[in-house]
């Protein structure tokens, strides 16, 4: 519990410490008010602070026939994803959870060195880099911890992705054959995930981040995703992009 | 020594004044003239003296207006350290603290205000500073002043412009001092330089400089970019000096060919590493390398790609590689240290001072290359004067294709590329049009259930 306790103070340290010190310092100027006070700011919106390993499929589109470019040049490594996600909780229905459109782009990039065509290394650098973005319908079915205390918050989201990429090396972007390696790949973005609420492992800071940002509850959160960017029918042979992944994260609801 | 009391002739001070504040001497190039303050490569000391203007011979020409003079002459010495109008400082056979510019003028009268002119030497000025004792006699230094600078640091130096009666200083006249930056030498060269190629281009890298005189980087390159030749010359027609490159420790992107191959392609493995590349002086007796050898190879193997094999032959005596395509070239450094007598032409990316501003600059790309052409380049420090030390040891690479991921990529069959990769005309519209209709009709239909509410 203590180290769970120590989470929540650390995430609450990271959207408002300070913030969270002075509502501390009402409290004690305001003693009759009593710890238990029922107040709650006004809850909308959600954000969300991802980060994720990420490894695309490129290497999956079938007009590769079993090639493995990316695999190739970049190797099995996964690179690291941060991204960020805003959340309109738009419909709050009773006893169950909000329901809303959210939004999010995040930003890798991954690098490697050129081979000359005999395949020893070059001092060239060839890099590709990848902002996704997502637009998703987002389901947080909040009620356990609203109706029961139970700090879980069991979420899904499914829409529409789009990533914007460039392939480049050390002279900039990169062109072959008169294609230039830099475009949007366009797809379906799906996740299950379930938050972790940090607010009863300080119950104190969490009240004094409310009073004083109007954050309602912080989240420590896992999440299951899967962005299939394989050109929803619509794209010829777009660079597969999308991943399955799982993302770790913290979200603030305010 | 004792000296004498000197009082001056006339009971008025004399005075050796510039006629304006701020006043700057002319320089005065031999062949070219008068150039104004002349270009300066550090904006912020105008005064400044570099080894290019020291090598030009250059002379800095004063205007003053003297006054008060009646019979005395007027003498104009320089000094590093010492007070030049201190008798002491100028006698002869004493420790040389001030020299005499071969300038001055004996019994001037100059009652009242009196335009006078001077020039000096840029090399008498700096040449002085070599005498361990003052000599009688003042000859015209000639340009091994140049190289006359004992530190990598600038030195400033004084010029006294004084009324001066039987050797002695005119007691309570008024001289002119000019303060002079004088900077000769180069900083250090870099080291760890090392080479990196790719395709069309060669990467420098190297361990940036700690001295406080570096303020800069020069490569300089060769041969020549977009004067490859082909034919032992240049695209001028000017013959190429011959390249020395014998090590492979410093070079890059060399691959060894086997016998029979009829592609454009390389399959073997790199060069060994072995010794390091040299470079050759024009003005020096023994070459300045740090590892290097004439007993390596570089490249090493035999090409025998058809373009290759054009471009390099092996010198089996001196156990080199000498590119008789004209498209190696030698890279030079004067004795020193002092300003490179490279050619300018080799020098990349030089127009504003530097091919890389600043001390901590430690890599640079060099593009536009052309592939399967061996390049050598050194690096040399650039100070704020705009003075190139000497050179690091030569490094030299073989730009050529590279296969990039997006190369790998679109040869394996990917089909990927721009924004507009849509299947089909109209399709794509709709597809979007319809998901914005849907998040727009679900927004106006919760917008009225909340207004009914």
């Amino acid at each position: 519990m203590s180290r769970a306790r120590a989470l929540a103070s650390l995430a609450f340290a990271l959207g408002g410490a300070l913030a969270a010190r002075e509502a501390g310092a009402q409290e004690r100027q305001d003693p009759l008010e009593g710890r238990h006070r029922s107040y709650e700011s006004p809850q909308h919106f959600a954000f969300e602070l991802r980060f994720l390993p990420y490894s695309p499929d490129i290497d999956t589109d079938p007009a590769l026939h079993g090639a493995t470019p990316y695999h190739t040049v970049f190797g099995s490594s996964a690179r690291l994803m941060i991204g960020a996600e805003f959340d309109w909780q738009a419909l709050r229905i009773p006893h169950l959870g909000t329901l809303g459109p959210g939004v999010a782009i995040g930003y890798t990039k991954m690098n490697a060195q050129a081979t000359f065509l005999n395949g020893q290394q070059s001092g060239e650098t060839t890099s590709l880099e990848i902002i996704p973005a997502y637009a998703v319908a987002v389901f947080r079915a909040d009620v356990f911890w609203r109706d029961a205390r139970v700090p879980l918050v069991p979420y899904a989201k499914a829409g529409v992705g789009y990533a914007i990429w460039r392939a480049s090396n050390t002279l900039g972007t990169s062109h072959f054959n008169g294609s230039t390696g830099v475009g949007g790949s366009l797809g379906t973005q799906l996740a299950l995930g379930v938050s972790l609420n940090l607010n009863p492992f300080d119950e104190y800071a969490a009240r004094g981040f409310d009073e004083a940002m109007g954050v309602n509850n912080t989240y420590l959160f896992g999440e299951l995703m899967r962005s299939d960017l394989s050109g929803l029918g619509v794209q010829s042979s777009p660079l597969r992009v999308g991943e399955s992944s799982w993302v770790l994260g913290l979200a603030f609801e305010f | 020594m004792i000296l004498p009391v000197l009082v001056a002739p006339d009971a008025r001070a004399q005075s050796i004044t510039a006629p304006v504040m701020n006043y700057y001497p002319d320089r005065i190039v031999p062949g070219t003239g008068d150039i104004g303050i002349g270009p300066r490569a550090q904006n912020l000391n105008p005064t400044g003296i570099s080894y290019d203007d020291c090598a030009q011979n250059q002379s800095l020409q004063f205007n003053l207006l003297m006054s008060s003079f009646v019979g005395q002459d007027i003498q104009v010495w320089a000094s590093k350290t010492g007070d030049c109008t201190n008798d002491s400082n100028r006698g002869n056979g004493g420790i040389a603290n001030c020299w005499r510019l071969n300038a001055g003028s004996a019994s001037v009268n100059a009652p009242t205000s009196m335009p006078v002119q001077f020039t000096l030497r840029v090399q008498d000025i700096i040449g002085g500073q070599a005498y361990t004792t003052l000599p009688t006699t003042f000859p015209s230094q000639t340009s091994a002043a140049c190289n006359t600078q004992p530190s990598y640091s600038a030195v400033s130096f004084t010029i006294y412009f004084m009324a001066i009666s039987n050797s002695l200083f005119v007691s309570g006249s008024t001289p002119y001092e000019y303060q002079l930056a004088v900077d000769t030498m180069g900083p250090p060269p870099p080291t760890g330089v090392s080479p990196a190629v790719g395709d069309t281009l060669f990467t420098v890298n190297w361990n940036p400089n700690t001295d406080l005189d570096s303020a800069g980087y020069a490569l300089f390159l060769s041969p020549i970019r977009g004067q490859e030749g082909t034919s032992g010359t240049d695209a001028s027609g000017s013959p190429e000096p011959t390249l020395i490159c014998p090590g492979a420790d410093a070079s890059a992107g060399m691959a060894a060919m086997d016998a029979g191959d009829a592609d454009a392609s390389i399959d073997g493995a790199s060069s060994p590493v072995d010794a390091g590349c040299y470079y050759s002086y024009t003005g020096g007796s023994a070459p300045v390398t740090s590892g290097g050898s004439a007993a390596g190879t570089c490249p090493s193997g035999t090409p025998n790609d058809p373009v290759l094999e054009s471009a390099f032959v092996s010198d089996a005596g001196a156990q080199q590689v000498e590119d008789d395509s004209g498209e190696g070239g030698l890279i030079t450094q004067p004795p020193g240290g002092g300003i490179s007598t490279i050619p300018p032409s080799y020098a990349v990316d030089f127009s504003n001072g530097f091919t890389a501003a600043g001390v901590t600059a430690n890599s640079y790309t060099i593009t536009r290359l052309r592939n399967y052409t061996t390049y050598h380049v050194v690096v040399a420090a650039v100070d704020g004067f705009g003075n190139v030390g000497p050179p690091s040891p030569e490094i030299c690479g073989l730009p050529q294709p590279v296969n990039d991921f997006w190369k790998d990529y679109r040869q394996d069959g990917g089909g990927a590329g721009g924004f507009c990769a849509l299947e089909a005309v109209g399709a794509p519209g709709q597809s979007m049009a319809g998901i914005a209709l849907a998040l727009s009709t679900a927004a106006i239909v919760r917008r009225r259930r909340r207004r009914a509410s």
